[in-house]
């Protein structure tokens, strides 16, 4: 049988290749893609900073709201669906790329279930809307846990 | 243990206890009732807990095979049945829906008017404390609401002025008044377990029928059939613990739900061509509506509108009518800056005309337990949700509509009817309209199980008003 020589052009092409490979699972790893607790909690603070970065916000409230929510007993169900969503998290993150898929309505309806959560979780709707002051996580909005505390209900 | 009773009532969901209700005061005072409940007491704590545990608690409970799991037929067991989990929503039935054969030629008209049950419509919203519009009714009502109307949020001003004969404040059993067992309804959005046991159910309002003390009421008691002699009901048999029983009774009265109904009676060998066929129930379609400049969620209660816009009319002759819930629950916001709260969910639920495909029947494989087999809702009812397209952008124009979304198809609406019809013929009916069975005379059969036709509303009140009404000729 006959040996091949590799040329000088496909050795360098082959290297290049291999190194960006190599490159791309370590910061894969290191990123914590891999982990699907952390990706999801990426996707989700996505949310935040695509969504409601007018907003006054603290980052350590947000990820306690986050923590609360993948945690919570009532959203296991939600959580299969946003552990899929969360493999797109690089294109969801940086990017309006998936706008024109046909995940765009999934990703809308999470968007708007992450945002429900968090504004009525917080000091948001009870301090009248207003942008300009600082947005408070009080705790995870369940109606069980909590109740009579939803902030739009009027009684006359 | 004396096995001897005057009546026997199996159940203690609504139309159990409104039999009660309306009984107790009649019987005299040594009177003996006996009342098998196949589920266990549980407090409403316990109840929540569970919810809050098991977010998809509300599922079918008892066991009955269904062919078709994916039409879900909602059963609670346990003490007060249903009423544990509906959203407590009360309309009465519309006058026509009681003659839909005479008026618009379809389906079959019920032996009974509309006149006739008023004053048992009034006598259960009493019961229930039901919450209604001051201003106005759909129906003909002979008495006010005993509870003023929730509040309106902001869309529903926009209906209610441009349709004032047809929307109003959904008649609800959620308190817009405390009353001495229930606080007021603080619009959490999750009535089918009121974290604050604020709408009316059997535990909270009637539970006090069962310390009388000519009641006996027996927990994890499932009945197993009605024993008969000469044309006559003797009694039912029953499991205990494990063991077969047999208590006797001059009355047996039936107020499972319409799965359990009929199957009791095919058990009991009580057959009939049509006993246990035309299983139905009322067809939901959700709308999203998101709106441009109007705020929502200023409601009192979950659910805050009743439209009757699409209901009662010459369009019944060709296609099925609905009612319109329009829905308080901000449980999805939109999404973009500064318009959070300016979207709109309404529900459309038509009814639905019976089809013998849809049946129950004593399970094939296991005796001891109903089947269910579903075939599917009618053309009649396609037909109406069909139409929607076509009707709501003209319906809907006084609200400032931006965007409209027909949604799927519910799978269920927690109703479950049409399976041990009423009526005055023996041939096309199981039970005349009295709710006596028509060959078993000492034999009476209550609920939803009873409805020829399905009509748009929810059954809860005019099943509970058929109860009282049965009681009142007894």
């Amino acid at each position: 049988m006959m040996k091949r020589k590799l040329s000088r052009r496909a050795f360098i092409i082959s290297s290049t290749v291999g190194i960006f490979a190599v490159a791309t699972g370590i910061i894969t790893v290191k990123s914590g893609y891999l982990n699907t607790h952390d990706r999801m909690t990426k996707t989700i603070f996505a949310v935040f900073e695509k969504r409601l970065s007018y907003l006054k916000w603290d980052k350590a409230q947000v990820m306690s709201f986050i923590k609360d929510f993948i945690t919570h007993t009532r959203n296991k169900g939600y959580l299969k669906k946003v552990r899929s969503l969360s493999f797109f998290y690089p294109l969801y993150a940086h990017s309006n790329l998936l706008e024109r898929t046909s995940l765009a309505s999934k990703l809308h309806n999470f968007e708007e279930r992450i945002i429900t959560k968090f504004l009525l979780s917080t000091s948001f709707f009870r301090e009248g809307a207003d942008e300009t002051k600082p947005v408070k996580y009080l705790s995870y909005y369940d109606p069980y846990k909590m109740p009579c505390k939803n902030p739009f209900a009027q009684w006359l | 243990m004396d096995n001897t009773f005057d009546v026997i009532v199996v159940g203690t969901s609504f139309s159990g206890s409104f039999f009660l209700h309306g009984y107790l005061p009649k019987a005299n005072k040594n009177a003996r009732i006996l009342v098998l409940e196949q589920g266990q007491m549980k407090s409403q704590r316990r109840q929540q807990l569970q919810q809050h545990n098991k977010p998809r608690l509300i599922s079918s409970q008892v066991p009955f095979f269904n062919h078709t799991p994916e039409k879900p037929w909602i059963v609670v067991s346990g003490f007060g049945g249903g009423s544990r989990a509906w959203w407590a929503c009360t309309p009465r039935m519309m006058p026509n829906d009681f003659k839909l054969k005479s008026v618009y030629d379809v389906g079959v008209d019920w032996p009974l008017t509309y006149q006739e049950l008023e004053p048992y419509y009034t006598r259960s919203e009493i019961i229930m404390a039901v919450s209604g519009a001051d201003d106005g009714a759909p129906y003909p009502r002979s008495r006010p609401y005993p509870q003023p109307p929730h509040r309106f949020s902001d869309p529903d001003r926009l209906l209610t002025a441009a349709y004032p004969d047809q929307y109003f404040q959904q008649a609800t059993a959620r308190a817009r008044v405390s009353t001495a067992n229930r606080p007021l309804c603080c619009g959490t959005g999750v009535c089918n377990q009121c974290p604050i046991d604020s709408k009316f159910t059997i535990l909270n309002e009637m539970a006090h029928l069962y310390r009388d003390p000519r009641v006996t009421l027996l927990f994890e008691a499932e009945a197993l059939a009605v024993e008969t002699a000469a044309g006559q009901a003797t009694g039912v048999r029953y499991l205990k613990d494990g063991i077969e029983q047999n208590a006797k009774a001059n009355l047996v009265v039936l107020g499972a739900n319409a799965i359990f109904n009929p199957y009791l009676l095919q058990r009991s060998n009580l057959e009939h061509p049509l006993l246990g066929k035309g299983l139905n129930e009322q067809v939901g379609v959700y709308v999203n509506i998101d709106l441009d400049g109007v705020d929502n969620f200023q409601g009192s209660t979950s659910i805050t509108g009743h439209g009757y816009m699409l209901y009662d009319g010459v369009h019944r002759s060709k296609y099925a009518a609905c009612i319109i819930e329009v829905w308080n629950v901000p449980n999805r916001l939109r999404v973009e800056r500064g318009r959070w709260r300016q979207r709109c969910r309404m529900k459309f639920i038509f009814e639905d005309l019976p089809d013998k495909k849809n049946e129950v029947k004593v399970s094939t494989t296991l005796s001891h337990q109903p089947e269910v087999v579903y075939k599917g809702y009618s053309a009649y009812t396609q037909r109406g949700i069909d139409s929607l397209p076509n009707v709501l952008p003209k319906m809907l124009a006084p609200l400032p509509v931006e965007k409209l979304t027909i949604e799927g198809v519910t799978t269920t609406e927690g109703h479950i009817l049409g399976t041990t019809v009423m009526g005055d013929d023996p041939t096309t009916s199981i039970v005349d309209k009295y709710l006596i069975h028509h060959q078993v005379r000492n034999l009476m059969v209550l609920g939803s199980s009873v409805f020829p036709t399905s009509a748009p509303a929810n059954p809860t009140l005019t099943l509970s008003a058929l109860t009282l009404w049965a009681v009142d000729h007894l």
